[in-house]
């Protein structure tokens, strides 16, 4: 065996241990890559494996407790709702633990750079853990494609390339509705709906009597904000879930409680991995901060859960929780089962809110036609997330034969990238992505006119300082 | 007698809770006794709590004259140490 075999080899032995043995060893080489030092890059290696370690005892009470109920309750109502929402975190997890990621994070980084240095965008994207969203994206293609890796990295890349414009393009809302100067947010799975939600704004505009309607987002915090709590959602879609699988009154409440703490423990496990990733983290400012010292116009791209503290954000999606569980019982096309990720609807419902400027009666109807969308979405891709998660060796929910999730059905611009790679979809795919971009022209100018902005993005001279709305 | 920081944000309790730990932490540091707590920018009641500095990261809701900070470096994670700097220059030192 030559050097490279012997590379190749010890490459191969190192991702084929496992996410939770092989992430630690590849953010201690990273960490040293970078310059973080031994001791840091350690630490950060180890904690990541406890992150995953921990993120798999959870999944493994969801798999005891949720799947089996789950299925009981579906035999029971005869609905077809087969594929199991296990939410964000898993997502994350089995998308780091793909052999692509390694390849992926430093593409994008470097690609981001090389934007930043062409100012072909102003978006220096920092938020290393966040681009789990284009590895996801990159692995749907590349399982989609038969694991053809160049694809796998050209529509990873054109994915990051259209998510830093629309970051970009969508950083005055981020300035001055949410006030956070000099931040955007090129989080991919939420930002993708920007142009959509721009357009139904300017439909909206356009209808009679439809732009007097508001709803007064303080009482309905004031009187439901606990119900959105991920707790609250846990224990009351467990208990629901316990009386539709037919369970005694104990086990009811134990599935109550079961389910309560898979929502608090799985971020709390995902957080574990965050602080893992942070030498990569830093080492990348670093980096950025010594390239690019005296760029002013340069926004930090963060990830959106900077912004979903605005009451009418969380309004919204506090009353979107019962709206999905509906809209996923009567959607006949739909086959998921919305649970874990009813948490993250805060952030899904981030640009339906925004484009509103906190309108809270535009936000649902706005939100209602997203999630219809990413029903649609979550069961046609349904099969290909359940590929990747098998392909990781994930433990499935019992019962379950396919799982997905609404975070990781709401990147809508990939999903008709997706059907580019089959023959028998490939026009609905072009025509998906003609449509798309055909929207965005449409709206390409709402924001600057909204925020009173010139054609550089500078407040224009008549306007004053732009006040946030809410 | 202790300062009092406000750190009012819109973000995440997780983003929250970690820009009152780093500029509780760099306070203490520095010989800076200060009551650091962190609340809603969009529900907190500035003239309530009547603080010596407000970290703001969100939109400015701010009622009251007192010294405002920006607290966007706690969510870039970039230049922490320089706006603890500017908070710990409005606060009286042990």
């Amino acid at each position: 065996m030559g050097f490279a075999g012997i590379i190749s080899s010890a490459v191969n032995w190192i991702l084929n241990l496992g996410a939770a043995t092989m992430l630690p060893i590849i953010i201690i080489i990273f960490g040293l890559i970078l310059g973080q030092g031994f001791k840091k890059s350690f630490k950060s290696g180890i904690t990541i494996g406890i992150g995953f370690t921990g993120l798999n005892l959870v999944i493994g009470l969801m798999s005891d407790s949720v799947g089996k109920a789950a299925q009981q309750m579906i035999a029971n109502l005869g609905i077809n709702l087969k594929i199991i929402d296990v939410g964000w975190p898993v997502g994350a997890a089995i998308t780091w633990a793909t052999p692509i990621a390694v390849i992926l994070v430093p593409i994008i980084f470097l690609f981001n750079m090389l934007l930043l240095y062409l100012k072909q965008t102003k978006t220096m994207d920092v938020d290393i853990w966040n681009y789990w969203h284009f590895i996801f994206c990159g692995a749907l293609i590349y399982y989609a494609s038969n694991k053809n890796l160049a694809f796998c990295i050209i529509g990873t890349i054109i994915t990051a390339y259209i998510i830093f414009k629309l970051a970009d393009w969508t950083q005055p809302v981020v300035e001055h509705y949410f006030g956070l100067p000099g931040v955007s947010l090129p989080h991919c799975e939420t930002v993708n709906f920007a142009p959509l939600m721009y357009a139904l704004n300017k439909i909206e505009d356009k209808i009679p009597g439809f732009n007097k309607i508001d709803i007064d987002e303080k009482k309905i915090n004031e009187k439901f904000g606990v119900f959105g709590e991920p707790m609250t959602v846990g224990l009351i879609i467990g208990v629901v879930m316990g009386i539709l699988a037919r369970y005694s009154v104990a086990k009811t409440l134990t599935m109550g409680i079961q389910l309560a703490a898979v929502m608090v423990l799985m971020p709390r496990m995902v957080s574990l991995l965050m602080e893992g990733l942070l030498p990569i983290s830093e080492g990348a400012r670093d980096f950025i901060s010594r390239k690019f010292p005296d760029r002013d116009d340069i926004y930090i791209g963060l990830d959106a859960a900077i912004v979903i503290g605005n009451p009418s954000n969380m309004a919204v999606a506090l009353i979107m929780v019962p709206i999905t569980i509906f809209l996923s019982i009567i959607l006949p096309y739909n086959q998921m089962l919305p649970l874990v990720d009813l948490a993250v609807l805060p952030f899904t419902v981030i640009w339906a809110v925004a484009a509103s400027k906190g309108n809270i009666f535009r936000g649902i109807i706005n939100s209602i036609i997203t999630m219809l969308g990413v029903f649609f979405i979550a069961t046609d891709l349904g099969a290909l997330t359940t590929t990747i998660a098998k392909s990781v060796n994930f433990a499935f929910p019992e019962g379950a034969t396919m799982i997905s999730g609404i975070d990781m059905s709401c990147h809508v611009f990939l999903y008709f990238g997706v059907k580019l790679l089959t023959s028998s979809t490939f026009l609905f795919g072009v025509i998906g992505i003609l449509v798309y971009f055909a929207i965005w022209y449409w709206v390409r100018n709402d924001i600057r006119k909204i925020y009173h902005l010139d054609k550089n993005y500078k407040p224009l001279p008549d306007s004053g300082d732009v006040k946030n709305e809410k | 007698m202790k300062n009092k920081v406000i750190v009012a944000t819109g973000t995440s309790q997780h983003k929250m809770e970690f820009a009152v730990d780093y500029i509780r932490q760099y306070l203490e540091k520095n010989g800076y006794p200060a009551d650091v707590e962190g609340v809603n920018v969009y529900e907190a009641d500035f003239r309530a709590l009547n603080p010596d500095v407000i970290v703001l990261i969100g939109p400015n809701k701010v009622d009251i004259d007192r010294p405002v900070v920006m607290g966007t470096p706690f969510i870039t994670r970039m230049k922490m140490d320089a706006a603890c700097e500017e908070i710990a220059s409005h606060l009286k030192k042990e």
